[in-house]
């Protein structure tokens, strides 16, 4: 009963540390494309899904883009795509995972990453 | 001789279940550093690139046509970053040093970062051949299994850095 708790338990968390190192480096990447074009909304949240659905050990979730200012307001992409150059704003990603583990109750957990990015498009 | 072989069994079944649990907790611990480690290298670059941005100095760009960063507007921009990216996170006794290069040429600073860390051939040596803001952090990783063993080091070095580009 350990050993499959064990065993089991270990690959229910390395899904969930993938997705959470998927989730991150797209998060990362996206911030830094929106810095650069903050009009780009779609194709940053296209690149964060992409990047979970790809990740090594296969758990895709869907992922909820939002973004905040810098004093931790929720905005809109709208509200992104018209911010002056200097803006300061938060991404976050989050994505639901449910672990799997045998003799176990399942417990939903929301995983949630956070990147600070600054709109350095030229007017 | 049945009571014997239940004993045996019940001694290999209890080291089982101590060596599973010391590997479980093991891997747990490495998990923690690689995530500080990640972590810290993203504080350190969106500091860095905090510091760039908001250290612009426009001035110069109209007197002389060159950017140059104002030294002072870079570290401070860096720094607040840095400050309230570990006070989200609850993390305290973290050690900062943000240099910066604010020269339209940049330059160079022997000795930074203080731990030799990958950057290419100037190892534990920071140069740039333009305006920059480098960010060096220590930071302490709370261990789950490894702490009762006494192991160090037990913390994260990091260090990022970025420049802005003509």
């Amino acid at each position: 009963m350990l050993l499959g708790l064990l065993i089991f338990g270990g690959i229910e968390l390395s899904q969930g540390i993938a997705v959470r190192q998927a989730l991150d480096s797209g998060v990362g990447a996206s911030a830094r494309a929106l810095s650069l074009d903050p009009s780009q909304w779609s194709f940053a949240a296209s690149l964060v899904q992409q990047t979970v659905d790809q990740n090594v050990m296969g758990a895709s979730s869907p992922v909820t883009l939002r973004i905040y200012d810098s004093g931790g307001t929720l905005r809109s992409s709208a509200w992104l795509s018209g911010s002056n150059f200097g803006t300061s704003f938060t991404l976050e990603a989050s994505a639901p995972f449910d672990a799997d583990i045998p003799f176990l109750a399942n417990a939903p957990i929301t995983i949630r990453v956070r990147h600070w990015g600054i709109v350095e498009r030229y007017p | 001789m049945t009571s014997e072989r239940s004993a045996q069994t019940a001694v290999w079944g209890l080291l089982a279940m101590m060596v599973f649990i010391a590997v479980a907790s093991g891997l747990v611990d490495v998990y923690r550093l690689y995530a500080a480690r990640n972590w810290a290298y993203s504080v350190a670059q969106e500091a860095a690139l905090a510091g760039t941005s908001k250290g612009r100095d426009w001035a110069s760009i109209s007197s002389s046509e060159e950017m140059r960063l104002v030294g002072t507007t870079a570290k401070a921009e860096a720094e607040k970053l840095v400050a309230a990216e570990m006070a989200a996170r609850g993390i305290t006794g973290y050690t900062m040093d943000v240099r910066v290069l604010p020269d339209p040429t940049g330059g160079s600073i022997s000795g930074y970062p203080p731990r030799p860390v990958r950057l290419g051939s100037s190892r534990g040596s920071w140069s740039s051949d333009e305006p920059a803001v480098g960010v060096y952090l220590e930071v302490p990783v709370n261990w789950f299994l490894l702490n009762r063993l006494g192991i160090v080091p037990k913390d994260v070095h990091v260090f990022a850095a970025a420049g802005v580009a003509d």
